[in-house]
């Protein structure tokens, strides 16, 4: 927390009157001084709608700090039609994400030049807690990183820990933080019920340090794991979005070899892969920012069943098929299972959907409806 | 009501490509706003209205590109810019008003009358123009778009086209190298282009197909992110496609 670059990282930080007075804004006051200002309501510069590059870069620079209204609790977009789905639910205490990675999905989904962060958590954890009423003894998944890096900003909002708290009374839930920063020691301290995942979307060095602006490196991340496991924390890894390049297959070697050798399969509960996916309106604007010097933006990518540019389906058979076998051959006991992919590729890739797969079927199987009223949106990301 | 223009009166320099609502001039706080149209036509003077519903009541919805004149025009006289409310303005012509769209106007402003005119004519959307956005210097792409006006592209030949120029544009190939090498399409050799590896493993997918029949015609095509094949039987009975489909699934024997 002492870490003086917080200071530096945003050029400004908004802090809506109402809430100045809450734990987090107090912090945000003290760490920024004489970068914060306060506003009532929306900030007056607010950019709504869809945003140029330049104003998206903008928004990575700007925290806006307020309450949120709506509903937290929202079930994940991979429960669409033609997707196998895994019963993921995502809770959002915020809004955008400070690192910038060139294929981020956000570049087409942010409508706010500002990233947000909301300061109201306990009313969060009141939405949980009414869920929990018809599912206590379902095998929830929770996940907080899908819109905002879930640790990122964490030594600043300390939000890990109240989760972590909350859901010690649910010990058949799972709260799962995904992240590509390697920020970790704010929580560690916590008792918790053994059911937190700490997960890492992770990538080859080689990707990190062209498409993965701003975020810790493949060593800071497996190191920042290590510190979990020791802890007794459950770890997870998310190879996604696999991407093409000429040295891939060597560079991932690498990166299965390197988990191998830090890992066991019984310390990692499940792993996941995924392909580089966008909604086609997405190419404009990662064009408009990264021009055709990434990978991402120079992809041979094709429309797939779902609307989203994807590689040609053999290749990512044949991608996902090297990692697969490559964790295979260290041990046999490695779970993997392919996010956002067709039931297609799932048959191509391991002879049958994952609803078949007795080593996933468990993350897979259909849960009851929860009595809450859960909104099911974002069928557009 | 109605007067001969007055010769003080401005003129908004935009003409819309298709008629005015408006037989007659429309002077507002001494813009003609249709003042291109007629000199000899009677004037009305509707200074008191708003001018962002005025501008819509007048010339109603636009294309894109009369959208980028009227919005260039406009620019050009900050008396008549202060009070237009823009959001309102494309929520009227069914936009959204953002950094982007207003990028993607200003861009069309340069590009050749030609191009202009293909995308009147096919009405493009600023969904479909929005790849040119990313050209840092639109004027080296001039020459592409003559070409697309030229080649009389349908709307969503065009869209594809240009998402691919721009690509390849960026990607630092020269206009003289996408410029189309012959009567065939384009749209082919421009995805051969972006699309090498993939172009190249689809070869390499359909050189090693199985050798079928010689009753069928088998080709292999892409579509979207798989290679699928389409295959072609000729029969002249039941009992010929049957005796057909039986070779066919012994093909190796045929």
């Amino acid at each position: 927390m002492a870490d003086i670059s917080w200071s530096d990282r945003f050029a400004k930080v908004l802090i809506d009157r109402k809430v100045a007075q809450t734990d987090v804004a107090l912090r945000f006051a003290d760490i920024f001084k004489d970068k914060v200002e306060f506003c009532e309501g929306d900030p007056k510069d607010i950019q709504r709608g869809v945003l140029s590059g330049e104003q998206f870069t903008q928004s990575k620079k700007q925290i806006h700090l307020t309450e949120f209204a709506g509903s937290f609790f929202k079930k994940c977009p991979g429960f669409h039609k033609g997707l196998a789905c895994c019963n993921y639910y995502v809770l959002n205490l915020g809004f955008q994400c400070d690192m910038d990675c060139s294929y981020c999905y956000l570049q087409s989904f942010i409508n706010s030049n500002y990233l947000t962060i909301y300061t109201n958590i306990d009313k969060a954890l009141d939405e949980l807690r009414s869920f929990s009423d018809s599912m206590k003894d379902s095998p929830v998944r929770v996940g907080t990183g899908e819109v905002i890096d879930s640790l990122s900003l964490d030594p600043l909002t300390l939000y890990s820990r109240k989760l972590i708290e909350f859901f010690n009374d649910y010990p058949k839930w799972k709260l799962e933080f995904k992240t590509k920063s390697a920020l970790v020691d704010q929580f560690l301290d916590c008792e918790h019920a053994g059911n937190v995942i700490v997960s890492w979307s992770i990538n080859p060095q080689y990707i990190i340090e062209r498409e993965e602006h701003g975020t810790a490196s493949f060593t800071e991340r497996i190191q920042a794991a290590l510190k979990c496991k020791d802890k007794g924390y459950l770890v997870s890894f998310h190879i996604d979005p696999m991407i093409w390049h000429p040295e891939w297959k060597n560079n991932y070697a690498v990166l299965v070899d390197e988990i191998c050798k830090n890992f066991t399969p019984s310390d990692i509960p499940v792993l996941s892969v995924g392909a580089l996916r966008f909604q086609p309106q997405q190419k404009n604007i990662m064009r408009e920012r990264f021009a055709m010097d990434s990978l991402v933006t120079q992809a041979e990518t094709f429309v797939g069943k779902d609307g989203k540019l994807r590689y040609d389906f053999e290749l990512r058979k044949e991608m996902f098929d090297f990692v697969m076998t490559r964790f295979k051959s260290h041990d046999p006991a490695w779970k993997i299972f392919m996010c956002m992919e067709t039931p297609e590729t799932w048959n191509g890739t391991l002879g049958s959907s994952p609803h078949r797969q007795s080593d996933l079927k468990e993350f897979f199987k259909p849960l009851k409806k929860p009595d809450s009223d859960i909104r099911y949106p974002i069928s557009d990301i | 009501m109605f007067e001969n223009m007055d010769s003080k009166s401005l003129c908004l320099e935009f003409r819309p490509r298709k008629a005015c609502f408006s037989k007659a001039q429309v002077l507002w706080r001494g813009f003609a706003l249709n003042g291109l149209l007629s000199a000899t036509q009677p004037q009305v003077d509707l200074s008191q209205e708003d001018l962002t519903e005025l501008l819509f009541d007048l010339y109603g919805t636009l294309e894109l590109v009369e959208l980028s004149e009227l919005y260039q025009a406009v620019l050009k006289e900050p008396s008549l810019q202060q009070k237009i409310d823009w959001p309102q303005f494309f929520r009227n012509q069914g936009l959204q008003y953002n950094m982007r769209l207003v990028d993607l106007l200003k861009v069309l402003t340069d590009l050749p009358t030609t191009f202009k005119n293909w995308a009147f004519e096919k009405k493009v959307s600023a969904n479909d123009l929005m790849p040119l956005i990313s050209l840092k210097d639109p004027s080296g792409f001039t020459q592409i778009c003559e070409v697309i006006a030229e080649r009389r592209l349908t709307r969503s030949e065009g869209k594809k086209a240009i998402d691919l120029l721009v690509d390849l544009f960026l990607m630092g190939k020269t206009a003289r190298e996408l410029m189309p090498l012959d009567e065939s399409s384009w749209i082919d050799q421009l995805s051969s282009l972006r699309y090498p590896q993939t172009k190249k493993r689809d070869q390499q997918q359909a050189n090693t197909q199985n050798q079928w029949p010689d009753f069928v015609q088998v080709q292999s095509l892409r579509q979207g992110d798989r290679r699928i094949h389409r295959m072609q039987i000729h029969y002249f009975d039941d009992s010929d496609l049957s005796e057909k489909l039986r070779r066919l699934k012994t093909p190796m024997e045929s």
